[in-house]
């Protein structure tokens, strides 16, 4: 594999038009599903303005000192806030200020930003933004026709609409770590916050959706978006067995509910390798590759029926074999004979894989602070509006005095009074 | 009213990604007729199966992936049936097929062709790993999609194997990718008449969701790599089950450190810092895992709730269908099948409160609609019948 990061050039400051260039997102959004929803727009055109306070950091900016390791060559890498890589993944081509919306000041400021946004997005707990006197009836007689999204962890209904989660806890909540281990073992969660990415794809879907409605009718609307909902939709297959069979799915580990072999089996230097074989063809293959047609004679894995009834012994089998060779040349091997294989890779060697910066699905991006590095892009190719990576992530309100008085047309007088009383500006209130 | 029913969908595509993206288009209001091989396509057999049922209609999962389709059958290794579909194509907004890269044109469906009959159409193609590049003729499944991208090395325990998710994680992020570009290529088209193609791969949604992992072990030097059980990290053990106490904020430490009877690390401010407490697991895991084990989820949940901390029980599928926050949600929807009745089905992943989201019509038995989509294309009955006596259809 060769590491094409270097070959290629920045694409910031030459990012063609997306198909919502034009658009303009006035956004509260924060940690994870919320970002990751209004990046998506920002890849497709949308001018995404972020909204945060000084009196408290989005918990992906971290807190107000570094953990140790972080960027040890950076001199550059002054501000923890600024240089978080959660909080500088997930918000692309945003641009950041602050404002302290209960301050009347920071309140008014806001509203007159809402009078130029086609969509207000927020990841609040339901009854924060009524509390602040913004829920989308408030918001359409301010800017009618803007598209709200309310992107909480249980939605706006119901008997938990006000109690507070997060990845951790929704995905429990939606089911699905009912599903996520190994068949004798205990529920567990993803190793990252599943469900925040799960319900940022959904948001941007239903934003898109408001906003083609809109375009024909000049109609708002409001989304409320729960996500225990979207992370429930994505084990779809397990609640229809539930629906249907009344059977309730456990952990499958990494077995498929018909298909096997279908595992990731230890390799050489404490790699893995992924494979499947779905049908007689796959799994001759497989033997074949192997050296084994003893296993394509035996009774035990004869049909396709009959693996899934043997497959803990046929795992036993495959894993005898992979165990002493390297993940790397395992794939190649196997990928060359047909067989549906691919080594495991952790985050390091993801960047190694020469198809996604082809792609631009990943891209090195500068960051005054932080420097460069690589980032995952748009997971899309549109041939006649391609948009992209145009900024990088912002620092806390480093665009506060550009929006304020450009946008808002504000004065240098009355921003300097409003950064005075801790309204805007750009650190954290001590 | 749908938002989408100004709109005309064909879905070509077969198994769960595009399957899903046109079930979304679908739902949400637009006029989808799916286009099925002869012989059914492969997502027919996709589990879980109907207990004791066989062929072409045996399976749950398809009937939640093609819900608000009609169905027709065309055999499009026929230039009849190639015929037929680019008549299709001339009142078509939006074409959704997941074939292999370069198998469309070279049945004569190009983008070119495609935008000859309809000019402004939109083009979606769901492959693997794109249409082009080192890998483009390679097969992807979850299995796979998740040991590539990542999120295997995350998933699971140091001591076990990489764990892929659940399911069909990684086709249904594809899907919702799909379904995102395909529509901002709508709304631009309406204002510029301007279609597109739209190249989606399997793989770069689930490289897109694993964003923060990809940044954090550039700017630390770290690998990802799977962490052990512990509260923080997941669910632990409750008394009648599992319950996840994985604490963000500062005040939600302070306040279920109290709900837990553990004053001592409810108010030592240490503690506050998560990176602190993550440091420090060893030595508060026992205490607090021995709390939650003592307790049932329920109460759990409840005390924590009231004092307004993250927590959550975990949900079987059974407990989700039976849940009262889920059921006064409405969160299920209801759809009726000629063979299997009235079923309760996933529905709204999000409420949009003008055009909501609805199953329009159950999935489509194999070639339900044939006859009447083709009718409506211009065909006439003779016409038809030719077509079915020689199996185009």
């Amino acid at each position: 594999m060769s590491n094409a990061a270097g070959e290629l050039p920045e694409t910031a400051g030459t990012t063609p038009a997306g198909p919502l260039t034009g658009l303009r997102a006035v956004v509260l959004t924060q940690a994870w599903a919320g970002t990751f929803c209004t990046e998506l727009l920002g890849f497709l055109g949308v001018e995404v303005i972020q909204i945060e306070t000084r009196r408290r950091l989005d918990s992906w900016r971290g807190g107000v000192s570094a953990p140790a390791g972080r960027l040890p060559e950076t001199p550059t890498a002054i501000h923890p806030w600024n240089t978080s890589p959660l909080y500088n993944s997930v918000n692309l081509n945003k641009e950041a200020i602050t404002l302290d919306l209960s301050h009347p000041d920071g309140l008014n400021a806001f509203k007159q930003m809402v009078m130029t946004a086609d969509i207000v997005a927020e990841n609040f707990t339901s009854r924060v933004m009524s509390n602040f006197g913004l829920n989308f009836a408030a918001l359409t007689r301010i800017r009618p026709g803007v598209v709200m999204i309310s992107m909480s962890a249980y939605g706006a209904t119901g008997p938990y609409a006000n109690t507070p989660g997060i990845g951790g806890t929704i995905e429990p909540m939606a089911g699905m770590s009912a599903l996520l281990g190994y068949e004798d073992g205990p529920p567990i969660n993803s190793g990252q916050m599943y469900p925040d990415p799960v319900a940022g794809y959904f948001g941007a879907a239903a934003v898109i959706t408001a906003l083609h409605h809109r375009e024909r009718t000049g109609e708002g609307q409001w989304i409320d978006l729960s996500m225990q909902e979207t992370s429930m939709t994505f084990i779809a297959d397990a609640l229809m067995d539930f629906s249907v069979n009344r059977r309730v799915r456990g952990r499958l580990g990494n077995h498929h509910p018909s298909v096997a072999p279908h595992n990731m089996y230890p390799c050489a230097a404490a790699g893995w390798i992924a494979l499947s074989a779905a049908n007689d063809s796959e799994f001759n293959s497989l033997c074949e590759a192997a050296g084994r047609s003893d296993w394509a004679a035996d009774s035990r894995f004869a049909c396709a029926s009959c693996r899934k009834q043997h497959e803990l012994e046929l795992d036993a089998e495959i894993a005898a074999w992979t165990t002493p060779q390297e993940a790397p040349a395992l794939e190649q091997l196997l990928r060359a004979a047909g067989v549906p294989a691919a080594a495991v890779r952790n985050s390091q060697q993801v960047l190694e894989i020469e198809t996604l910066w082809q792609r631009g699905m990943l891209v090195r991006v500068a960051h005054p602070e932080a420097g460069q590095h690589a980032y995952a892009a748009q997971p899309w190719r549109l041939s006649s509006t391609p948009g992209g990576v145009r900024l990088p992530a912002p620092g806390l309100g480093e665009h506060s005095r550009a929006v304020l008085t450009g946008l808002l047309g504000m004065d240098d007088a009355a921003y300097a009074q409003l950064e005075a009383a801790g309204v805007t500006g750009t650190e954290p209130n001590r | 009213m749908g938002a989408l029913n100004d709109l005309r969908v064909l879905d070509l595509s077969h198994d769960v990604a595009g399957p899903f993206c046109g079930k979304m288009l679908g739902d949400l209001g637009a006029a989808v007729i799916k286009v099925e091989p002869v012989e059914g396509e492969s997502g027919r057999a996709l589990p879980p199966l109907i207990e004791g049922r066989q062929g072409p209609e045996a399976s749950a999962f398809f009937q939640y992936l093609n819900t608000s389709k009609r169905g027709i059958t065309l055999d499009l290794d026929r230039s009849e049936g190639i015929r037929v579909l680019q008549q299709l194509v001339r009142s078509a907004d939006i074409v959704v097929e997941s074939y292999a890269p370069g198998a469309l044109t070279a049945m004569g469906l190009g983008y070119d062709r495609l935008e000859a009959l309809h000019p402004g159409v939109i083009l979606t193609s769901i492959t693997p790993f794109g249409q082009d590049g080192p890998w483009r003729d390679l097969p992807i499944n979850d299995l796979l999609a998740y040991a590539i991208s990542g999120w295997a090395s995350v998933n699971g325990r140091p001591d076990g194997a990489p764990l892929k998710g659940s399911g069909f994680q990684a086709s249904f992020q594809a899907g919702v990718a799909a379904y995102i570009a395909t529509m901002a290529a709508v709304v631009h088209r309406d204002r510029s008449g301007v279609g597109q193609q739209v190249d989606i791969s399997v793989l770069d949604p689930v490289i897109a969701s694993f964003a923060p992992a990809l940044a954090s072990s550039q700017y630390d030097g770290r690998p990802s790599d799977r962490r052990p059980a512990t509260f923080q990290s997941g669910p632990v053990r409750s008394a009648d089950g599992y319950f996840a106490l994985t604490l963000s904020r500062a005040h939600f430490w302070r306040d279920a450190m109290i709900e837990l009877g553990l004053p001592q690390y409810a108010h030592d401010e240490r503690f506050y810092e998560s990176t602190y407490r993550q440091a420090h697991t060893a030595e508060i895991s026992s205490e607090v895992e021995a709390r939650i084990a003592a307790r049932g989820k329920q109460d759990l949940f409840d005390a924590m709730s009231l004092r307004r901390v993250v927590s959550g029980m975990v949900l079987t599928t059974q407990e989700l269908f039976e849940n009262p926050h889920v059921r006064e949600r409405g969160y299920f929807t209801s759809v009726t099948h000629p063979d299997s009745g009235t079923l309760e089905q996933p529905g709204a992943p999000f409420k949009l409160s003008a055009t909501p989201w609805q199953a329009s019509r159950p999935a489509p038995q194999l070639g339900e609609h044939t006859e009447v989509v083709l009718a409506e294309a211009g065909f006439d009955a003779g016409e038809i019948a030719r077509l079915r006596e020689s199996g185009v259809i």
